[in-house]
């Protein structure tokens, strides 16, 4: 008989928490993160007309990256941390 | 040596035939058996390294995970590798999730998977192949440190065809992308290069696009030699980023007999390396992004006068930089390395071609075990 181990790793639970899920996003202000790929933000504006047709949100905060391969810049996270309820963010192609 | 117990879930197997296949009914394997992970073994290679098996390797934001000593010593004792090799790895999974190599790009459609460079004395030690059929497959040191890298993110990061590896083509470097560099010229290695001492032993990632581009280098003065390159770097994918050239140990003393260092080929490729517009243009990747064309159909823009004189320079920020389309484009830095290998007994020079969108090169210092930058072992 021979004791092997197992490879792998799920996420590090505890180490980030997933954010409180909003009951309802009725007057919830919407931040939205573009990387910039092509196409995104017209994908993204779709998103957002059904969200309008299903909630009454709030402002919308439409943001781009400077570059989509590189985080966010600290103050559009920031912005994004202080005024939005929910974040739209991650179109890939 | 620790006696922290180890945090990993263990498997009963009747013997080690039956433990090779439990990781193929696991999908914990990239397609080829695996040496079957003992405590006993895995703790060998925590010793290598002189690490608890708690110590914290690298993060990975983006996937939530955190690579531990335990799990890059599970893998590498998978991938076949010896203990020694564990520092060496350890500098590995700290380049690649070093903030600077941005980790998020690998899910990219055009697999870009990391190369490793291995400099110092520890390249020697350990072995390393850095002479002919420097590719491989050759020596143990290159081949199970590129599979103990491919096996760590294949079972601890997703980095799988049914993960987040969403590449198009795959990338042979997983298997083969772990080199070291011929010491022996009169040029001064990659480490030295970039600001490190001879004596220590570093890990450079780099991240490639798939494929070695392999050139017929017949000519005997240095300007001859580079201008293959040039003509080859010029009509390639041209993406702005970090090539890496390299040279066998035969060409650099022709350089060498010229008075030429890795800094001027750098620099004469630099100069050199650029397209015309209209060239651009007829290939069709002029303004694809920024012109946000309806459908993906047909990006062609007409040659306007003036445009096959109009040069756009493949390491300078340029206006082409605008296909990636964005302005944060131009933050990631171009360089080109040079890097001696491949042996003393052919006239091809060989190059390979950066990830073109984010990532910049990261080099790491291999630490002894027991702390502090290793001069020797």
């Amino acid at each position: 008989m021979l004791k092997v181990l197992n490879p792998t790793t799920g996420p590090a639970r505890g180490h980030r928490v997933l954010a409180p899920r909003p009951a309802t996003l009725d007057g919830a202000a919407i931040g939205v993160i573009w990387n910039g790929r092509a196409y995104g933000d017209l994908i993204i504006s779709e998103a957002l007309d059904i969200l309008k047709q299903r909630y009454r949100i709030g402002e919308v905060l439409f943001r781009e990256k400077p570059f989509l391969g590189n985080i966010a810049p600290e103050p559009i996270l920031a912005e994004m941390a202080a005024r939005a309820r929910v974040v739209i963010t991650g179109v890939g192609d | 040596m620790s006696n922290k117990p180890l945090n990993a879930e263990q498997l009963d197997a009747e013997d080690v035939y039956q433990a090779i296949e439990l990781y193929y009914e696991r999908g914990w394997t990239d397609g080829l058996p695996v040496v079957p992970p003992t405590e006993k073994r895995v703790r060998a290679f925590l010793d290598g390294a002189a690490l608890e098996p708690d110590h914290l390797v690298g993060e990975i934001p983006e996937r939530d995970r955190i690579i531990t000593a335990e799990l890059l010593a599970i893998n590498a004792a998978m991938a076949g590798c010896l203990p020694e090799y564990m520092p060496v790895l350890v500098a590995a999974v700290e380049a690649i999730t070093d903030p600077g190599y941005k980790f998020n790009h690998m899910a990219s459609l055009g697999s870009p998977w990391p190369m490793f460079i291995v400099n110092g004395p520890l390249a020697r030690e350990l072995r390393f192949n850095a002479g002919l059929y420097l590719f491989g497959p050759t020596a143990r040191a290159n081949a199970t440190c590129a599979r103990a890298i491919s096996l760590l993110l294949w079972n601890c990061a997703e980095a799988r065809p049914d993960g987040i590896q969403r590449g198009q083509w795959g990338n042979p470097f997983r298997a083969v992308g772990f080199i070291a560099e011929d010491e022996s010229t009169a040029w001064d290695p990659l480490h030295v290069v970039l600001g490190h001492a001879r004596e220590t032993s570093t890990v450079t990632a780099v991240s490639l696009y798939p494929g070695l581009h392999q050139l017929h280098c017949p000519r005997s003065t240095p300007e001859g030699l580079l201008d293959t390159v040039v003509d080859d770097l010029s009509t390639g994918e041209f993406f702005r980023g970090t090539y890496t050239l390299f040279v066998s140990p035969q060409h650099v003393a022709v350089f060498a007999e010229h008075g030429w260092t890795k800094r001027h080929v750098r620099d004469y490729l630099w100069a050199r390396c650029r397209r015309s517009v209209a060239d651009l243009k007829r290939r069709g990747t002029w303004g694809v992004m920024a012109d946000r064309p309806e459908g993906f159909a047909d990006f062609t823009r007409d040659v306007e006068p003036g445009d096959e004189q109009r040069f756009v320079h493949l390491f300078e920020p340029n206006e082409y930089d605008r296909f990636m389309q964005a302005p944060g484009a131009l933050e990631r830095r171009a360089d080109v390395y040079v890097v001696v290998g491949g042996g003393n007994a052919g006239i091809r020079m060989a190059y390979v071609v950066p990830y073109g969108v984010s990532s910049d090169p990261v080099t790491k210092p291999v630490r002894a075990p027991g702390g502090g930058t290793a001069e020797r072992r």
